[in-house]
């Protein structure tokens, strides 16, 4: 028995590590590019190169995101800065008329100062942040379970994988026919099943993320919707032509 | 996963920002490289958010990612004024509040 579990726990140990492997050369690759785009962006001497660079890095980030299963956030990201803020760019360096093409060549002594800050302050926080959390680990724990609410469906409603997975169910019933899986039933399911069954709640944390923005922190919300309105009528203002 | 290696990527990225801050001249460009930094910060609060297992992080990166917007908007306004009013977009050209 201590053989079995032993083997068992192993058996863990190895899909988990396994797991933090492909987690760690997924985060590589995209490292490796949003430095590489990011390094461009700051220092390309195309104006529209740069905002195209910045494209890269962007979706990085929203990578990134859901890397650290944050998926509405990396949502948001893709639709906010991906679909609307780099079509704003673009705007601006077309009406502008940025001599598409070339920023004047920087000066070497700004160049200089501002490289000299920038490896300044990524050694400092390098070494801050390094220091204080040496070999913190990011744990993602158990998936929870798939909360069920025994509901009412139509046969005809059930998604295949769930009537071959319930044979003893469905059996002698018609597609018009209404039938309830109990509670025992779904938890007989594996999780990929479960989740294609009417009545379970699948949100993630995205459930969590509406309750707390529309309780604890519908003050803040409210504030940053003024904020855009604001935003929005200064824009104009600045903008149109006396 | 570290959480080292997401607040590192992100503090390298922030740097680059700074860097692109400092030296560009194209207002456009230190727009751009003001969108670097808050990117850096938002992939902070999302980590930490992951690390301490809530979503605090999530829900103000989404703050951010707001004010971001906004500060866009009223940005680049303003870089079009400047054009209009100069024919020229260089930030160090920019001296007529100098004292």
């Amino acid at each position: 028995m201590t053989l079995l579990a032993q083997v068992a726990s192993d058996f863990n140990e190895l899909t988990s590590s396994e797991v933090d492997i492909a987690q760690n050369i997924a985060f590589g690759m995209i490292a490796a590019v949003m430095l590489f785009s990011a390094f461009r962006t700051v220092t390309t001497a195309n104006v529209v190169h740069a905002a195209l660079y910045l494209v890269i890095v962007l979706a990085g980030v929203a990578a990134l995101f859901i890397l650290l299963g944050s998926d509405f956030v990396g949502a948001t990201q893709v639709l906010v800065y991906i679909g609307a803020i780099i079509v704003l760019f673009l705007f601006g360096i077309m009406l502008t008329k940025a001599r598409l093409g070339d920023d004047e060549s920087v000066e070497s002594e700004r160049r200089g100062m501002g490289a000299l800050v920038g490896i300044l302050l990524l050694v400092v926080m390098g070494y801050a942040l390094v220091d204080t959390f040496e070999n913190a680990e990011l744990t993602f724990g158990e998936p929870e379970p798939i909360a069920y609410v025994p509901t009412e469906v139509t046969v005809g409603d059930v998604p295949t994988p769930v009537l071959e997975a319930l044979p003893d169910v469905f059996a002698g019933l018609g597609d018009d026919d209404e039938v309830t899986i109990s509670q025992a039933d779904f938890d007989s399911l594996v999780p990929e099943v479960q989740r294609r069954v009417p009545g379970a709640e699948v949100f993630g944390n995205n459930k969590q993320i509406a309750d707390s923005i529309f309780s604890q922190y519908i003050v803040p919300f409210e504030a940053v919707s003024v904020l855009l309105l604001a935003a929005l009528i200064g824009a104009i203002v600045v903008a149109r032509k006396e | 996963m570290l959480l080292n290696q997401f607040l590192l990527l992100a503090a390298a990225l922030f740097c680059l920002g700074v860097y692109g801050v400092l030296t560009r001249r194209n207002g456009v460009l230190v727009l751009m490289s003001v969108e670097l930094i808050l990117n850096a910060v938002n992939i902070n609060l999302v980590a930490f958010g992951a690390f301490q297992d809530n979503v605090v992080g999530d829900v103000f990166a989404v703050f951010v990612i707001a004010v971001a917007a906004a500060e866009v908007g009223v940005g680049l306004a303003m870089v079009l004024l400047m054009y209009r009013n100069r024919k020229s977009i260089d930030f160090t050209e920019v001296d007529m509040m100098r004292g």
